[in-house]
């Protein structure tokens, strides 16, 4: 399966990336943390679910639904998992970075970085 | 402590959500983090990170265009079973939106449609509103009442009182309080010039009974109506601020001016600022009985004291008199005592016989001035917003109709016809509310519009806008367009029997759709004949009206309205020398090329507005008793005034040339005079001198005993002031007849009226000239300013423009109406069309069938024009019948013309008629187009 790096934008790499790292605990929160800490701010749930249903649909993600708990007032939740078509646009979004990046650490290391 | 996530963000994410377990997922996850924010960061932070991802979340999910699944696809049919009804809504409401988006050419037209309805009716409404239905200026406003004297044997109503009869109707117990108002012509001196600022006496208990009170200062004072108080004056807020820069140390301050005091020429007065009224006060002069067209809203309020002239006098009816009634006094009670009231003064005086006396309430006076018109307009408006109601609801049910296939299907997958039926309601109510945001827009726009294109008072549209109740109103009525448009497409919508529908296909189809559209198309029908028929029968009247002989040759003479300084600061009056200023204002002018005639008068001449006024006396005859009395118009004029105004003499001869000028210098000799020549309109002929020759015949002004008017002849001394001299009894002898000259407007009769020869005749000049009076009169206004730094010109008018003002309220009444008839006539034909248009697709099929077993395509087209005329004649009967009944209501408003006139309503059922078979013909000229081999093959 093939897929077109633009499909990938940046904030949907990041959340593949998030739900790749946190393996089995694939959780909304939990990958809401991940960003959370990275970004250092609140991150708005609003784009996150937005994001996830995109990749969703793209069928970059799947989820499996688990039994509910008491701490979720009864209601069930969902666990994420990349699927090997999400696996493999965030491989070749890095190629295609990578390609990108060629030579150019000097140039910005110039700027004084 | 509350552990629980704030329950009204869930509350409303619950709604929104999706109730698949994606959204359950959702509100787990959000509650989950919630508990754990309450254990790390405590409740209250942890409430409101709650309510702002709640929010975010929402956002996501209502902005449209959201990369979800469809929520009714995505779940199973046991969870469709429980989708809330609020989410099912929100789907249909986008359901509708992306509906009507699909075809946007019809969706515009519905809206442009729906907001001209709703538009023209706000508009209308605005007017209303602020014409009748606004409570009046006053505190107890229906308490208050107009006093009018009146001489009911000779049918003379005075719009005013007199003096003495004011002050002994003051005195009625029915009245709580009683108001007079009095024109003032006040001069303000600033520096070496002269400002005239609009001024009016008044009386203290007026702002009282306004229920308003100066913001600076007082009103007047009780002591302040008697006769010659301290000259002080209220000033508007207006004045204040433009003239003083809103000083708040002007109490107290002089104004020094110069006031005209009829009797005694002008004379200074350094007037006391004691009052300053709020901002947009103003007196009530629109809600009264008062000449609007002459009324300018004063700047200045003086005490009712500080007026002289014919206190004394009861036949001066100088004043507009209010009054309050007491609580707990009727109508009726206060009508039976100012009635014995004014029978006592009629009793006393003899100058008053046959006097009475009415009591009219300002919202009657409102309504009669006022109402009718504007029930026409709103009658005409509400019309409109039916055919409107109806057009759309023709175009709804043609959609409707035309996705007979997608209901159809809908319903099969489970839709239940409620649920259709709602959607559809909903598309209709979008349309509405765009329809209606956008007739409110226009009528903002409209009622700006009917401010500028109502001429003068028409409407007495000054405070329309849009506000709270008309908003409520518009609001309203486009909730009843809603249900009139939308329901009957919405229920015969979905009457689908999915089966029969998705099986038969286009070809068959519920012909009932077809039948509900035949009835929407003959009421517009029917209402496009009545509202065109009002219009063509004030266009009509329009027509009666500028048919009227005026009595004047309108098309070549134009009106200069000319003023001197007052009083003292004028070399000219000073020295009685008008009469020499106006001698060379009419040779200078009458030396200009291009010009035929000059001539002056008064203020009271041809169309000026003015009313008749005074009693004449024959010489052969006893003085008229009291039921015999008439108004009869008395007029100044220069020689030259007929040959000017284009005024035909009829008989007898006009004014010589030096007559008038004899008789200006004879004012400064002592000299016993026989008589003075005058001339005598036909209506004045007519009444008194009936089948004899008016020439020679003698009369007096006002009510004389002649035996002792001829027996004092010879004796009379003329006094220097020439109005006062014309009180004397001085003999007027008949030497012409002249023309009838419409003075108040071109539907009234003109009235009885004489001219006398009058030199000083300065305020206004008539010039009669051979080419296009609008391109000569700035030319003449120059020559005429350049005689004299004294002369000023204040006004200067084709007489031509003065006949379009007289007349505008009737040109606005039929524009207005034909604009209406215009929109109901196209709306109509586009009704009409579209139903036939619609009924030949249907029947594609069946023209088909009938072409290829041999029928002609002639034969087939006036099948359709056919059905069409069966749509349109009886539409045409039902308006015919209908303005037979309905247009009596315009009857005041309409001249020359009965309100059941047939030549109009043949003239608006033809048109009608045309263009119903120009609506017919286009479509059916596409069955002409239809090839059966075509159509039958691809069945």
């Amino acid at each position: 399966m093939s897929v077109r790096n633009a499909d990938l934008g940046e904030f949907e790499q990041l959340v593949l990336l998030a739900a790749l790292r946190l393996g089995d605990e694939a959780y909304a929160p939990s990958i809401a943390e991940v960003l959370e800490d990275r970004a250092g701010r609140e991150m708005s749930r609003g784009t996150l679910y937005g994001a996830l249903d995109r990749l969703e649909q793209k069928g970059l993600l799947e989820y499996t639904v688990e039994a509910p708990t008491r701490q979720r007032g009864g209601r069930r939740r969902r666990r994420f998992q990349v699927t090997a078509a999400g696996q493999e646009a965030l491989a070749q979004t890095r190629a295609v970075m990578k390609q990108m990046w060629e030579g150019m650490d000097d140039r910005l290391a110039g700027e004084g970085a | 402590m509350n552990r629980r996530p704030p329950r009204l963000s869930t509350r409303l994410l619950s709604l929104v959500l999706p109730s698949s377990v994606r959204g359950e997922a959702v509100l787990g996850d959000l509650e989950e983090e919630f508990h754990r924010r309450v254990e790390e960061k405590g409740a209250f932070r942890a409430r409101w990170w709650y309510r702002r991802q709640a929010w975010r979340v929402i956002g996501l999910y209502i902005r449209p265009g959201r990369p979800t699944v469809d929520p009714v696809s995505a779940c199973s049919p046991a969870e469709a079973a429980r989708i809330r009804p609020l989410e099912s809504l929100t789907q249909d409401v986008s359901h509708a939106g992306r509906t009507l988006v699909r075809s946007p050419g019809v969706s515009a037209l519905v809206i442009l449609i729906l907001a001209l309805g709703i538009g023209v009716n706000t508009a209308i409404f605005g007017a209303i509103d602020a014409v009748l239905l606004r409570p009046l200026p006053f505190q107890h406003p229906n308490r208050i009442v107009q006093i009018i004297d009146s001489f009911e044997q000779v049918e003379r109503t005075e719009v005013a009182l007199s003096f003495p009869n004011f002050r002994d109707y003051e005195r009625a117990r029915s009245f709580s309080h009683v108001a007079a108002i009095r024109s003032a012509r006040l001069f303000v001196h600033e520096g070496e010039r002269r400002i005239e600022a609009p001024a009016a006496h008044i009386s203290s208990e007026l702002l009282t009974m306004m229920g308003a009170r100066p913001a600076l200062g007082r009103g007047f004072l009780p002591q302040e109506d008697r006769f010659d108080p301290e000259p002080v004056a209220v000033l508007t807020h207006e004045y204040w601020q433009r003239e003083l820069g809103g000083d708040t140390a002007v109490l107290g301050s002089t104004i020094t001016a110069t006031l005209s005091v009829q009797g005694e020429g002008w004379v200074p007065v350094i007037l006391e600022v004691v009052g300053v009224m709020p901002e947009g006060f103003g007196l009530p002069a629109h809600q009264i009985n008062e000449d609007y067209r002459v009324w300018v809203e004063p700047e200045f309020y003086l005490p009712l004291g500080m007026w002289h002239w014919g206190r004394g006098n009861r036949g001066m009816y100088a004043l507009r008199a209010l009054a309050e009634l007491a609580p707990g006094v009727g109508l009726a009670q206060a009508r039976e005592e100012i009635g014995s009231i004014a029978q006592g003064i009629a009793e006393q005086d003899p100058a008053a016989a046959g006097l009475s006396v009415s009591l009219l309430p300002l919202k009657q006076i409102r309504q009669s001035r006022y109402g009718t018109a504007l029930t026409v307009l709103w009658a005409a408006s509400s019309l409109i917003l039916l055919v409107v109601c109806a057009n759309v609801a023709s175009l709804m049910l043609g959609r409707a109709l035309a996705r007979e296939r997608e209901l159809a299907v809908r319903a099969s997958l489970g839709a239940s016809r409620g649920r259709l039926f709602r959607s559809l309601l909903i598309e209709s109510a979008i349309l509405g509310a765009l329809g209606a945001a956008a007739g409110v827009g226009l009528a903002h726009q409209g009622s700006a519009l009917l401010k500028v294109v109502s001429p003068g008072d028409v409407l007495g549209l000054e405070d329309a806008g849009l506000n709270l109740e008309v908003l409520a109103f518009s609001v309203v009525i486009s909730l009843l367009t809603v249900l009139l448009f939308g329901v009957l497409p919405a229920w015969r919508g979905t009457r689908v029997d999915p089966a029969d529908s998705l099986q038969a296909g286009r070809r068959a189809g519920g012909t009932g759709g077809l039948r509900s559209m035949r009835w929407l198309v003959i009421g517009q029908v029917a209402v496009s004949v009545v509202l065109l028929a009002g219009a063509g029968l004030f266009v009509r009247s329009l027509d009666a009206l500028l048919d009227v002989d005026p009595g004047f040759d309108a098309e070549s003479t134009i009106r200069f309205s000319v003023d001197l300084p007052p009083g003292s600061l004028s070399r000219y009056r000073q020295e009685h020398r008008e009469w020499a200023l106006f001698g060379q204002v009419r040779e200078r002018l009458r030396g200009m090329p291009g010009v035929v005639a000059v001539g002056g008068g008064g203020g009271d001449g041809p169309l000026s507005g003015s009313l008749p006024f005074g009693d004449v006396t024959l010489a052969d005859r006893a003085p008229p008793a009291p039921a015999e009395r008439v108004s009869v118009a008395w007029r100044g004029i220069s020689p030259g005034f007929f040959e000017a105004t284009g005024t035909p003499v009829i008989r007898g001869r006009s004014l010589r040339e030096g007559e008038a000028l004899a008789l200006a210098r004879d004012s400064r000799i002592r000299q016993p005079r026989t008589s003075v020549p005058v001339l005598v309109n036909q209506a004045m002929a007519r009444h008194f001198w009936p089948g004899d020759d008016p020439l020679g015949k003698r009369f007096y002004y006002g009510i004389q005993d002649p035996a002792v008017v001829e027996a004092t002849l010879g004796e009379v001394e003329w006094s220097e002031e020439w109005d006062q001299r014309y009180l004397e009894p001085v003999p007027l002898e008949v030497v012409g007849v002249v023309a009838d000259v419409k003075t108040v407007g071109l539907r009234e009769d003109a009235p009885m009226a004489y001219y006398t020869p009058m030199a000083r005749v300065m305020s206004t000049l008539y010039v009669r000239v051979a080419a296009d009076p609008y391109s000569m009169v700035n030319q003449l206004r120059n020559e005429i300013e350049a005689i004299d730094d004294e002369i000023r010109v204040t006004a200067a008018e084709p007489m031509v423009q003065v006949v379009r003002e007289v007349t505008a309220e009737t040109r606005f009444r039929a524009s207005v109406l034909s604009l209406f008839a215009g929109v109901a006539v196209v709306m109509t034909a586009l009704g009409l069309f579209g139903l036939l248009a619609y009924a030949v697709r249907r029947r594609t099929h069946e023209i088909a069938v009938r072409i290829s077993v041999g029928a002609r395509k002639g034969q087939v087209s006036g099948m359709i024009v056919l059905d069409g005329l069966k749509l349109a004649v009886p539409g045409i009967i039902l308006g015919g019948l209908l303005s037979l009944g309905g247009l009596g209501l315009a009857s005041s408003l309409l001249y020359g013309v009965e309100p059941t006139d047939p030549v109009t309503l043949v003239a608006a059922s033809t048109l009608v008629l045309a263009v119903s078979l120009a609506a017919c013909w286009l479509p059916a000229r596409q069955t002409t187009e239809v090839e059966p081999a075509e159509i039958l093959r691809a069945e």
